[in-house]
């Protein structure tokens, strides 16, 4: 799959380079409590993934530092997720990036844009001004998500979603969905990726499944969804670049319905021609899928979620859809 | 985008505000205005990217996919110019000799030649290369006999592009030429088919020992298939492939018709609308750097149709509040529906492209 922009291929070889020796949690558990995911996250630890936007400030996100630092941080995160691994590495970046203190290298920091997501395992919490707590242990019951990362319950914190959201810094916030997409986008071509080898593979009736016209279909549209994504998601990119905030809400806001609903699509379409073997917890399929599912509802507390970035005319339609210049 | 597809928008843009005309969806394939085309012509807004001593003005496909947006947006009567500026233009530029380029061209650039596509045949449909129209030599040039149909606009074109067989191979790819034939030539019947609408768009034409003349062949003989296959990243890359129903969209937008599930729908449909536009905008820079990009093509011809039909059904509920000239976009633009997924390439078909293409 050829993306629209790609970014550095060395790092996406470094990252499966890596994974590929990871153990695989059992399926169905809280991660945080398996031997694999404190493998998996001190790995990212040590590679200094985690630590990639301590510096960053993007008060001038078109400069050749916002740049570099936000195409690591995008880099990583789609990686780890193209490669099917759940860790805290999306939310501790964030919340890094959001506060002004030091934390120590091997933190899971969280901050209010995780919804909660990680925050029963957190060893540091970020406020919305950027100060830090210690999490204390409040005997709130964890629940687990699709993906098996821990997370508390939205209304056992008081917080009303997008109101909650009103209150963040607006580039925290930004680059928070930023990553969140990438999680996404690096999950579904890792999906695409396992769907396409196994139906190249597979031979039924005498010969790869690919060659039936039916699978063809279905694997032509999945190209077409994931497509999809990935320009939605890089046009944001682009945005967020280019700095000008309406602009760029307006494609956050439409990459996070585009990105729902290519989850779902992928999901069911990747399922559907992987037969069987990709439900099992050896299929690597099978953990991108939850990864999908969990980021795909994340967050996501009401249906009218950015209708107050939605154009009132056709100018404005025409100038929102515009593709973002190139060089930004 | 560049300052010289920024400033051939505005010209369009003044144009389109000076033209009497009203905006429908479909404007390429179904607004057939020859003065308005012919005026686009005249103020160079026609084949931008041709060499200037045949027409055009040396810009750039990114430059002509400028203008194809702004028209369309606008709803504008184009279908008289479409095709002949679209793809034969480009095709003879590529393929024809410089004969053909002197002849036609510039004439195209002026939308004084008109042009329909004759390719489709009763027994070659999605199998193009089935075509059994068969062309043979003459001493004065080619004599042509067979059947094309489906064959929008031939009524009112003054020249048809047609593909013909020209020798029997085993591979039906082989053997197939492609010719250049007037549309007032003796042996020609041009008969109506009516839409959905009862609208009269397209044709059967039949070919009964029709003249052409020998130097009337577009490239080489037998070399047709490859060279038809080029024509089709112009056919289905290009911005017409969603734009059909983008006057119905924005007429209910500017009406604030939608209501809070017609709110959230549009977040979604707006959200396409950005990724159909960059995509087209991305063929036309794969055409620029010299590339056929028929996948990328392919994918935005099937997802631009997908586009489309949802537009449709985000608005219909929309209807009952909707003035008279709302419903009349919103009838053509369901009356228009079942072609959007078949016309320049049925919707499978496309899918099996994007498939092999992304081994
Ligand atoms: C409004 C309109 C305008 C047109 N204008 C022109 C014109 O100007 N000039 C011209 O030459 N032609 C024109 N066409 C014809 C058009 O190019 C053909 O209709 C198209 O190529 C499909 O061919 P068909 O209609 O014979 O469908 P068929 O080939 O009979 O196919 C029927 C259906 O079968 C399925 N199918 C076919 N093959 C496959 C496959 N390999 N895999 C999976 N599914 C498949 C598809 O879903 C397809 O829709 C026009 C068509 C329309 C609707």
């Amino acid at each position: 799959m050829s993306t629209t922009e790609e970014f550095d291929p060395a790092l996406d070889e470094a990252v499966r380079e890596v994974v590929t020796h990871l153990p695989r949690p059992r399926a169905g558990k809280d991660l945080t409590r398996t031997d694999a995911f404190r493998a998996q996250w001190n790995t990212a630890v040590e590679l200094g993934w985690t630590g990639i936007l301590d510096d960053a400030d993007f008060t001038d996100p078109g400069s050749p530092e916002s740049r570099e630092l936000l195409d690591a941080a995008c880099g990583a995160v789609t990686a780890l997720a193209r490669a099917g691994f759940a860790l805290p590495l999306r939310q501790t970046l964030v919340a890094r990036y959001a506060t002004a203190e030091a934390l120590p290298a091997d933190a899971i920091a969280v901050h209010p844009t995780a919804y909660g997501v990680w925050e029963p395992a957190a060893t540091a919490l970020v406020a919305a001004d950027g100060t830090v707590s210690m999490p204390v242990d409040g005997g709130t019951a964890d629940e687990v998500d699709l993906a098996g990362r821990p997370y508390r319950l939205m209304y056992e914190m008081g917080e009303g979603g997008d109101e909650a959201g009103e209150a963040l810094p607006r580039r925290v916030a930004d680059v928070a969905e930023l990553l969140l997409l990438q999680e996404i986008l690096g999950a579904a071509e890792g999906a695409v990726a396992e769907a396409r080898r196994y139906v190249t593979e597979r031979v039924q009736f005498g010969s790869p499944l690919i060659k039936i016209p039916a699978v063809r279909t279905i694997a032509g549209e999945l190209t077409v969804s994931l497509r999809q994504l990935d320009t939605a998601v890089h046009e944001a990119r682009r945005r967020f670049r280019a700095g000008d905030e309406h602009s760029l809400h307006f494609a956050l806001i439409t990459a996070r319905e585009v990105a729902s609903a290519v989850s779902t699509e992928v999901t069911r379409a990747a399922h559907q021609l992987h037969g069987a073997m990709g439900i099992t917890e050896e299929a690597s399929l099978h953990w991108r899928t939850k990864l999908l599912w969990a980021d795909r509802d994340e967050g996501v507390f009401s249906r009218d979620r950015g209708l107050d970035a939605l154009p009132a005319d056709e100018v404005e339609l025409w100038t929102l859809t515009t593709p973002a210049r190139a060089g930004t | 985008m560049t300052d010289t597809s920024e400033d051939l928008r505005r010209r369009v843009r003044e144009l389109v505000a000076e033209w009497d005309f009203t905006p429908r969806c479909d404007s390429w394939a179904s607004g057939y205005d020859t003065d308005f085309s012919q005026e686009l012509g005249r103020r160079g807004l026609l084949a931008v990217t041709w060499p200037k001593e045949f027409g055009g003005a040396e810009g750039t496909n990114v430059d002509r996919f400028a203008v194809s947006e702004e028209l369309l947006r606008a709803g504008a009567p184009v279908a008289a110019h479409w095709v002949g500026e679209r793809q034969i233009g480009p095709s003879l530029l590529r393929h024809g000799t410089r004969e053909l380029q002197e002849e036609f061209c510039p004439e195209l650039a002026r939308a004084k030649y008109r042009f329909a596509l004759g390719m489709s045949e009763p027994d070659a449909g999605s199998d193009l290369a089935a075509a059994r129209t068969r062309a043979v030599r003459d001493r004065e040039g080619w004599r042509v006999t067979g059947r094309k149909i489906w064959t929008s606009g031939a009524h009112r074109a003054t020249h048809l592009y047609l593909l013909a067989r020209t020798s029997s191979e085993e591979d039906k790819h082989a053997g197939l030429t492609e010719f250049i034939v007037s549309t007032d030539s003796p042996g020609i019947t041009v008969s109506p088919i009516l839409d959905l609408r009862g609208e009269h768009h397209f044709n059967e034409v039949v070919l009964e020992d029709v003249h052409v003349p020998g130097h009337w062949v577009i490239g080489e003989v037998g070399a047709g298939w490859q060279q038809v296959v080029g024509q089709l990243s112009f056919e289905r890359g290009g911005p017409e492939r969603f734009l059909s129903t983008y006057p119905l969209l924005t007429a209910v937008i500017r009406a604030g018709l939608a209501d809070h599930t017609g709110l959230r729908e549009l977040r979604a449909l707006a959200g396409r609308l950005q990724i159909l536009r960059r995509w087209a905008l991305e063929n036309a820079r794969a055409m620029d750097a010299g590339h056929t990009p028929v996948t990328q093509a392919a994918m935005s011809k099937y997802l631009g149709n997908k586009f489309e039909m949802d537009v449709i059904e985000w608005a219909r509920p929309l209807m009952p509040r909707a003035d008279r000239n709302i419903h009349a976009l919103y009838d053509q633009a369901v009356a228009t529906s079942p072609a959007s997924g078949i016309r320049g390439g049925a919707a499978q078909v496309m899918l099996s492209v994007i498939a092999k293409g992304h081994k």
